[in-house]
């Protein structure tokens, strides 16, 4: 027979006994989650990393199949129009543009330089100082032997620009290095460019766009308009193009990171058909 | 008859001793325990922490460096690359990331200083003026502490052409730029490795100027090697 006493000793060891199993769940409760905590942190870790340096291969990656497109195909109008590829699992968003379609600040003539300027930055005093700017520069510079670019990057032209790097961020989609000749290739031009050539008639400027849009390799209509403007036309494209490319998502990968790249075709030289001339953020 | 024992109605004052020694030791191992399981968790953290201060810093490094523009002084005779390469530090032009709101052309100087708590990953820019394009005329500003503690960090260079695969720690060849920078990170205390070498590729391998493979001032026919100008 169970004595009452017997029942409350056993009631009391009961007690003890909860509240030891309680603190030992609670001990291994903490170390769980401190240990699942730790290896957390440095799994996210590593991913960032891996996620970073895998965005990073793709755009690169990216940037040489465009190279690949324009080695095996001269012959497009690459005006920056949006395609997009499968890479390493990721949508990635490639726009081409043919670098000879933009204003040539250090060879085009100066009445194109200033009519763009006056286009795309509403004219007036600003904007003329911006154009002499530019051009003073190519006169300072006239003295260099004639191989010799009065700029080694477009992104001198925010030093032109003094206080107002505002005006440079507007004309800077417009303007290159990379022209043949000076003269803007009418294939790929942009309605602003087309729009500031001296003179241009709005026939002119609606055939072009027309050609354009139709995506009509009619080389002989191109150059027939661009011979009217000969001086600051062609239809002939350069070796130079500026590719985009923009990672849209995937797995693994950073979205909306992106890259441009300015490259130079060099197709005789089968080790190194391209070179990068200008990368930037 | 029942009888309720007074032995039976609680603890002896020995049992309560003894309970008490019990709990005490417990309580001392568990504490013991706790603060171990603290310190090591410390460590953990301050050891991600620094490993991420390390990551983050090296890849702001390795972005620079990779996107370096070949940007040359052609006034100086012979035609030098604006670039400068030492062991301890690296100055060359980019273009500013849009996230700084900086605009056009700018010298980054990455350097390793001395600190309390061991050595630092500097970066610091200047405007680059193409009037004065010395890094010596520069107004460095914004300094930014890429990465602080127990580390040190050294830059080495290797050719982009040429036979001969040797790391060089410093970079005397002014009129080519280098194809590869490496940073080595070690530990300032014991000068192990602490981390492979980060080996960063310069992206940027041609000039603006070769529009015109022929021209002198494209480099894509002389290896990457500039030419003076023949007039």
């Amino acid at each position: 027979m169970k004595s009452p006493a017997n029942s409350v000793s056993k009631t009391s060891e009961h007690g003890a006994v909860l509240v030891a199993v309680l603190w030992l769940v609670t001990l291994m409760t903490l170390l769980v989650v401190s240990l699942g905590g730790n290896v957390r942190s440095n799994v996210d870790l590593s991913r960032l990393e891996i996620d970073r340096l895998q965005t990073e291969t793709t755009l690169d990656s990216a940037v040489e199949i465009a190279a690949a497109r324009l080695l095996a195909d001269g012959n497009e109008a690459w005006d920056g129009h949006a395609e997009f590829v499968n890479l390493n699992g990721a949508s990635v968003e490639i726009r081409v543009l043919d670098a000879s379609s933009l204003v040539d600040i250090a060879r085009a003539q100066p009445d194109l330089i200033r009519a763009l300027a006056d286009k795309v930055l509403g004219g007036g005093g600003a904007s003329n100082a911006l154009a002499d700017a530019i051009l003073d520069r190519r006169s300072t510079d006239e003295q260099k032997p004639s191989s010799e670019l009065p700029f080694q990057s477009v992104d001198e032209i925010y030093e032109l620009a003094g206080e107002r790097p505002e005006l440079v961020d507007k004309l800077i989609p417009f303007i290159g290095l990379y022209s043949k000749g000076g003269r803007v290739n009418v294939r790929a031009s942009s309605r602003a460019v087309i729009e500031s050539v001296p003179g241009i008639s709005i026939t002119d400027v609606d055939d072009i766009l027309s050609l354009q849009r139709s995506r009509d390799a009619n080389i002989a209509a191109y150059q027939a308009i661009a011979a009217r403007y000969g001086q600051y036309l062609t239809a002939e494209a350069g070796n130079v193009y500026i590719v985009e490319a923009k990672v849209m998502g995937g797995l693994h990968m950073l979205a909306g990171s992106s890259l441009r790249a300015t490259i130079a075709l060099n197709r005789k030289n089968g080790n190194a058909p391209f070179q990068i001339v200008r990368l930037s953020w | 008859m029942k009888h309720r024992s007074s032995q039976q109605e609680g603890f002896t004052l020995i049992e309560v001793l003894v309970g008490l020694v019990i709990s005490a030791s417990v309580i001392a191992g568990l504490t013991t325990l706790a603060s171990s399981v603290n310190i090591g968790w410390s460590q953990v953290v301050r050891k991600l922490s620094s490993q991420e201060k390390v990551s983050t810093g090296l890849a702001i490094a390795a972005g620079d460096i990779s996107r370096i523009q070949r940007i040359a002084d052609r006034q100086s005779k012979p035609p030098q690359f604006h670039f400068h390469g030492q062991p301890s530090s690296i100055t060359f032009v980019v273009q500013e990331r849009p996230a700084s709101g900086a605009k056009g052309l700018y010298w980054v100087h990455l350097f390793s200083r001395q600190t309390s708590s061991g050595t630092a990953l500097i970066r610091v820019h200047a405007p680059f003026y193409t009037t004065d394009g010395s890094a010596a005329a520069a107004k460095w500003a914004d300094e930014v502490v890429l990465s602080e503690g127990g580390f040190s960090f050294s830059f080495s260079y290797k050719r982009a052409h040429g036979a001969s695969d040797a790391w060089l720690y410093d970079w005397r060849e002014h009129d080519t730029l280098p194809g590869l920078v490496r940073i080595q990170t070690t530990e300032s205390r014991t000068g192990a490795q602490a981390y492979p070498p980060m080996v960063i590729a310069l992206k940027v391998s041609a000039e603006a100027a070769c529009v015109n493979i022929e021209s002198p001032a494209c480099t894509m026919k002389s290896l990457g090697k500039l030419m003076s100008e023949k007039n």
